[in-house]
């Protein structure tokens, strides 16, 4: 799982630009799916055991994109005002370091002031936040476009005994749980389809996996995502413990009787898990999965992180090797069962 | 193209009475026209011809006023899709009555004189089309503009597959994409309004008048495809690369249904929303040749 976390969260994929994450994923897929392929958005959509006429279909989910910065302006100076791609808090923007992707990939630093010259303690404004390649005017020119995307440049840093930090763990660690979770399927017959969506655009308004699920048409649908873990400065409300299993959401935006099947079968495989009750809209792609069509029986596992849209974001590698456990388990046993309903 | 564009700006297009633009619309297209409207009052276009369809989306209602509470000459109104009135704007409202923004401590109202308004009828800013050299202005002129690129790129030879769609209710973020159902297309090209920044205080210029076409990169509800961005930028007309904060056109289309393949391209303009808008007729005949090569 560690490898897999890194491979995939070293991958580049900004919202809206998609493609580097798309192959990397495409590519740990390979051993265990074919019809790999991009649909007009670019969701890679890959099949498990073929799209068998007849059969019902269950669709794992989780989503390539992570937030970045794009270019608004390139100023006489040669600095890039950037705007965001998804949602950032701008106070933990100045002065972190972002890869470029112009030209060419370069490196950039967001611009700061200096404590000894600021004159107010306020967070800065995203609409004059700029990026400072140390290139001339020229040199920027000559290899950065208005609306080129950058991310942070942040690396895979293993932490203590099984924690690991990266930017973009949300949510190439959902990516990393359907693999993982695929890799204890195989060798497995099963009596439904398996279709599997790595979707687009899910930080910029959960854009990619509506259509996704239009064009596949699947009876049922697990999505793997992110949840808060606990800090000690966090509130106790919405934040979920690291460690202690992944979180299954009960609530409006999922069908009670699949996070049911979820809590049943980690009760009797001993899978440790956690409930989140969430009243409304999840924030993710289940919000839009679920009403794909005539409607999906929807579920929603998540994994506890800190930090979420941070430069580094850190999440308990256990967390989510129980999730492709869990999941596992729960296709297995719906298997068992026959055709598959819920 | 001056003539078309009069014509278009002196028909109301409020959203959710966007009846008469469309009549405007149609009476543009030649008699051979395939044309049909759908339940939302869309209107579309169908050119048939060779290969994967395209789609040349725009929308055709402007921000206007809703009358809430009239109370004899004097009516309260909400403001609707980006609206921005003013005192002393002066309004036609729906049914013909002529009227002037007026303000109390409450907030504005419509003055109509001794006329009288009904609740949920519609006003808009008065319409107008004056020229001043190379830039025209009135109200809704950019949403006016986008109309008329799109109609002349229509009214060109082609021999692709393209379907016209002059949509509804795109101010209020109610545009239907239902039209795609049953649409066979597999590129989105949105026509739009890009808010022009130009004055002369601005030191950040990001859509100026006269520029040429912005290939928006990003809006509010799209990220565009960059091969298709690419290509328009390839072609031999002016353009520029715009990331926009406002909210676009054919974010919901792109989505909709099994998604589509879309960029979203604007004209730019001055002052959206209030009671005259400023664009380049440069712009608008830019952006229709943009259209038209791509079509080519």
């Amino acid at each position: 799982m560690r490898t897999l976390l890194e491979i995939l969260t070293t991958a580049p994929g900004v919202s809206g630009r998609e493609s580097g994450a798309a192959e990397t994923f495409s590519a740990v897929l390979m051993p265990y799916c074919e019809n790999i392929e991009l649909d007009a958005l670019g969701n890679v959509i890959a099949s498990v055991n073929g799209f068998q006429e007849g059969r019902k279909a269950l669709m794992l989910e989780a989503h390539t994109d992570k937030i970045g910065l794009m270019v608004r302006h390139i100023t006489k100076e040669g600095f890039l005002l950037v705007c965001p791609v998804g949602g950032f808090d701008t106070k933990i923007l100045p002065a972190s370091s972002v890869r470029i992707y112009g030209k060419e990939v370069l490196h950039g630093v967001i611009c700061s002031i200096p404590p000894h010259i600021q004159s107010a303690d306020k967070a800065p404004d995203m609409k004059t936040l700029c990026v400072d390649t140390g290139l001339s005017p020229e040199k920027v020119s000559a290899l950065i476009k208005i609306g080129d995307v950058m991310e942070f440049e942040t690396d895979f840093t293993p932490l203590g005994k099984n924690m690991a930090a990266a930017s973009a763990m949300d949510d190439r660690a959902g990516l990393a749980v359907i693999v993982k979770t695929l890799e204890m399927l195989k060798d497995i017959e099963l009596p439904f389809n398996i279709a599997v969506v790595g979707a687009v655009q899910e930080e910029v308004g959960l854009r990619g996996a509506g259509s996704a699920a239009y064009n596949l048409k699947p009876h049922a649908a697990i999505c793997i995502d992110v949840c808060h873990g606990k800090t000690p400065d966090a509130s106790g409300r919405d934040t979920f413990e690291m460690g202690k299993g992944p979180v299954i959401t009960v609530g409006p935006n999922v069908q009670r009787n699949v996070s049911d099947r979820l809590i049943h079968v980690a009760k009797k495989t001993e899978i440790p898990y956690q409930i989140d009750v969430d009243s409304g809209c999840t924030g993710t792609d289940a919000w839009v999965v679920q009403v794909a069509r005539k409607g999906v029986y929807t579920g929603l596992l998540s994994l506890p992180l800190r930090y979420m849209h941070a430069g580094y974001e850190v999440l308990h590698i256990d967390d989510a090797e129980n999730a492709a456990r869990l999941l596992a388990a729960v296709i297995k046993d719906l298997g068992k069962q026959g055709e598959l309903c819920f | 193209m001056k003539s078309m564009l009069y014509k278009l700006a002196m028909t109301p297009a409020p959203s959710g009475s966007e009846e008469k633009i469309c009549e405007t619309i149609i009476s543009m297209l030649p008699e051979s026209a395939k044309w049909e409207k759908d339940a939302h009052g869309t209107l579309i276009v169908h050119k048939e011809g060779e290969g994967d369809g395209i789609v040349i989306l725009t929308a055709m209602d402007t921000p206007c006023l809703y009358v809430t509470y009239p109370e004899g000459g004097f009516s309260r109104f909400s403001a609707v899709g980006g609206a921005k009135p003013s005192e002393g704007m002066s309004v036609v409202c729906q049914g013909g009555k002529k009227g002037v923004i007026g303000k109390d401590e409450k907030g504005l109202y419509i003055d109509t004189g001794h006329e009288t308004l009904e609740i949920g009828q519609w006003a808009v800013p008065t319409p107008s089309l004056e020229t001043i050299g190379n830039m025209c202005f009135g109200a809704s002129m950019g949403r006016y503009s986008a109309i008329c690129a799109v109609i002349r790129a229509l009214l060109s030879d082609t021999k692709k597959d393209v379907w016209f769609v002059f949509a509804t209710k795109s101010n209020i973020r109610q545009l239907s994409p239902s039209f795609m159902q049953k649409i066979k297309a597999n590129v989105l090209i949105s026509v739009d309004v890009s808010g022009a920044n130009d004055a002369p205080a601005e030191k950040t210029v990001f859509a100026a008048l006269g520029g040429g076409t912005a290939l928006r990169v990003k809006d509010a509800g799209m990220i565009s495809s960059l091969p298709l961005l690419e290509g328009l930028e390839a072609a031999p007309y002016k353009t520029f690369r715009e990331v926009s904060i406002l909210r676009g056109t054919g974010g919901d289309v792109q989505k909709a249904y099994g998604g589509i393949e879309s960029v979203s391209i604007g004209i730019p303009t001055r002052y959206l929303g209030h009671a005259n808008e400023m664009v380049a007729l440069s712009d608008i005949e830019n952006t229709a040749e943009l259209l038209k090569y791509y079509l080519k």
